[in-house]
């Protein structure tokens, strides 16, 4: 059973449609990536999912049922527009987040030291919200969302104001909860760290799903005929290059119409040129984005 | 209703820890008791100011009548032919003030007193003249008159005042009784609508503050928006409450150390706690329901200081609410929801005996069916206005879903 399905949900504010008959499906143990530009209806969708609005149309299931009460204490959510109470201490407004989710106060409260101190904050747990840094209280609120050990998470943009040692640890927590059988779903701009949590996307842009499957797929659909080598020699006058580009300290070459990588690499040898790598270069996530978003 | 209850607690919990709850709480019945105990004592200080500065010296006169010719009794009298040397005299401090008595005095003519001592609030009603100086002029105008006749004229109308209501029902009750009465009524409005208001700003205030620190889609994540707003009204109302409680003892105790007693009836108290927690509910829901269309806290405080006008408007009517407890004006305020739980704490307050009780209970059926259809009404703005950033609905859209939950 999937953790999450979503079928033909479709969601409007007035004359203007966020969301329109998307549908998708995560399972259990996967992190699925939500892709698309601002304004795309990506957390328009993630609201519905996580029962804080209701769909115009279709039908949404998570943990195989309707969202609403019965599944809150099971779902976790780490919106893009976040923050906490920051009058209180950080030990109490875990503790509250956890008892809302329907913990006992002394398992949310042992549960919001340990999260605390898998995050490397145990030792603000008396401090007030507002006596941290911001990078520190988004470090909180992810400590809040995986405190009731949740069967499925929305991470939206949770790199967000990260430095690169704490996008790694919220990138290993979402690997860890993955392992245990949460399904994620993981909203975010950064492609990079998407391409590398995710083999499942679904790109979205005004309200609309543009691409969907696998990671690896996606990229092979969108290649363009080049091939990604390191050489030395004159690669850019071989007769079946159409022109060539540096990518660091490889080149990368788009081939001419009717002509192979296979072709292209004996060419080149039969040259006399030493390659060191040759493969077929495939679109980075990045690229698909803008390719397949732009107007 | 066990994740309002957390949310209650957990509200309840952080407001009564904040500093500025901890000093409203207490400071306001301490700086309602200075205030009043501050003034009583200033006006009991300017009185026995005045009269010493009188009973000291000498009162001048110039008796133009010709007619006080026995000795004043208890103060002295110092003559003059005219008011030229009773001025430098005054001037000198050698009087206290000096009287004319015009020659008409007996006809339509008038005292004419100069004194060098202006009047104050607390001493408005006194002339600047010694005590037993009324006395005198009485004594030599009836003079002749057997003593009996003479102490009758000096208080010509001794009364004793039995009330009838409009059920036949009699009290004795004096002036002192009756001032007493309307003190507590003063006292159980302003207490009313303070703790009303200031528990609903509570809500308003916390309500903005999780908007602007965007904490709200997390904890919907977890909670029903109406599991998110009961738990708030039942938090902050109770915090509300405690707040009250402390009011209404600190004054008491107060008062009672002073040794002054307010005539208040038990089931006054009870009314009071019940009007406050349907006035609480009505408001409050209001104002979170309202207050959560704003972007901030100064807008939130905007959309919703219309009720606060709404609810403070039997101010403006207090003086007929006063003389005419039972009156058209008072019986329109009391069915009135907004204007209901003050009005009605008013009018029990002044005549409770004459209050009818199917007004009381009208008013609360009145207050009960508008405090449920304020929360369903406040559930769906809440519930829509939450999650709006930094934009404002316009009119015809807070009307659509105003309708749309009703």
């Amino acid at each position: 059973m999937p953790a999450l399905e979503v079928r033909g949900v479709s969601k409007s504010y007035g004359t203007k449609i966020a969301v329109d008959a998307v549908s998708l499906s995560v399972e259990p143990g996967q992190v699925f990536g939500l892709l698309g530009p601002n304004g795309a209806g990506k957390t328009s969708l993630l609201r519905m999912v996580m029962d804080i609005t209701r769909p115009d149309a279709g039908e949404i299931r998570v943990l195989g049922a309707e969202p609403g009460p019965a599944t809150k204490d099971r779902v976790a959510y780490l919106p893009e527009e976040r923050g906490l109470y920051q009058r209180q201490r950080v030990g109490d407004v875990l503790r509250f987040l956890g008892e809302i989710k329907g913990l006992p106060s002394h398992v949310a409260a042992r549960r919001a030291e340990a999260a605390l101190d898998r995050v490397g904050l145990l030792e603000t747990r008396r401090k007030r919200m507002r006596e941290l840094s911001k990078g520190m209280q988004q470090k909180v609120q992810i400590a809040a969302v995986l405190l009731s050990e949740p069967e499925f998470v929305v991470f939206d943009e949770p790199f967000e104001g990260l430095d690169p040692v704490n996008r790694v640890l919220v990138t290993d927590l979402m690997k860890e909860h993955a392992a245990r059988g949460a399904a994620i779903v993981l909203s975010s701009h950064r492609m990079d760290q998407v391409e590398a949590m995710c083999r499942q996307v679904l790109l979205l842009d005004r309200g609309r799903t543009v691409l969907e499957g696998e990671v690896g797929a996606i990229r092979e659909r969108f290649a363009d005929h080049s091939v990604l080598l390191e050489a030395e020699g004159d690669v850019a006058g071989d007769p079946l290059v159409e022109r060539t580009e540096p990518r660091g300290p490889a080149l990368r070459a788009w081939l001419r119409p009717g002509s192979s990588p296979e072709a292209l690499l004996a060419s080149l040898v039969s040259r006399g040129v030493r390659i060191r790598r040759f493969e077929r270069a495939l679109p980075s996530l990045d690229e698909v984005f803008v390719r397949a978003v732009k107007p | 209703m066990r994740k309002a209850w957390i949310v209650a607690r957990h509200e309840f919990s952080a407001t009564v820890k904040r500093a500025w709850f901890v000093v409203a709480t207490l400071v306001f019945p301490l700086l309602f008791l200075g205030i009043g105990g501050g003034m009583l004592l200033l006006a009991r200080h300017t009185v026995q100011e005045s009269e010493r500065a009188i009973s000291g010296k000498p009162v001048g006169l110039i008796d133009l009548w010709g007619g006080l010719e026995t000795a004043p009794r208890g103060f002295q009298v110092r003559r003059f032919a005219s008011e030229e040397p009773a001025r430098l005299a005054l001037r000198d401090k050698e009087l206290a003030s000096f009287v004319v008595v015009p020659p008409d005095y007996l006809g339509p003519g008038r005292l004419k007193i100069v004194s060098m001592r202006r009047l104050t609030i607390s001493t408005l009603d006194r002339a600047p003249l010694p005590q037993g100086f009324d006395d005198w002029l009485l004594e030599n105008v009836l003079r002749g008159v057997e003593p009996a006749r003479l102490a009758r004229a000096r208080d010509p109308a001794p009364f004793s005042l039995e009330f009838v209501d409009a059920s036949g029902r009699t009290s004795d009750e004096d002036g002192m009784a009756a001032f007493k009465r309307s003190a507590a009524a003063y006292g159980f409005f302003l207490l009313l609508f303070v703790s009303i208001f200031t528990s609903s700003q509570y809500l308003l205030q916390g309500m903005a503050e999780e908007k602007e620190n965007r904490v709200m889609e997390m904890v919907l994540s977890s909670v029903t928006a109406d599991q998110l707003m009961l738990g708030k009204l039942l938090g902050l109302g109770a915090a509300g409450l405690l707040q009250l409680l402390v009011w209404v003892t600190v004054p008491v105790l107060g008062l009672a150390g002073f040794a002054v007693q307010i005539a208040i009836a038990p089931a006054a108290f009870a009314m009071c706690l019940a009007y406050f927690l349907l006035g609480y509910l009505l408001f409050g829901s209001l104002m979170l329901g309202f207050g959560a269309l704003g972007t901030n806290f100064r807008e939130s405080q905007q959309m919703a200081s219309v009720w606060s006008l709404v609810g403070a408007s039997p101010a403006f009517v207090l003086v007929a609410l006063l003389e005419d407890p039972q009156g058209a004006i008072a019986r329109v305020f009391s069915f009135v929801p907004f204007t209901a739980p003050t009005t009605m704490m008013f009018r029990y307050s002044i005549d409770a005996a004459g209050t009818p009780w199917i007004d009381i209970a009208g008013s609360m059926l009145v207050l009960a069916a508008s405090t449920a259809l304020a929360l369903k009404v406040s559930a769906r703005l809440y519930r829509v206005g939450l999650l709006l950033y930094g934009k404002r609905p316009g009119l015809r859209e807070v009307w659509k879903w105003m309708v749309r939950s009703a």
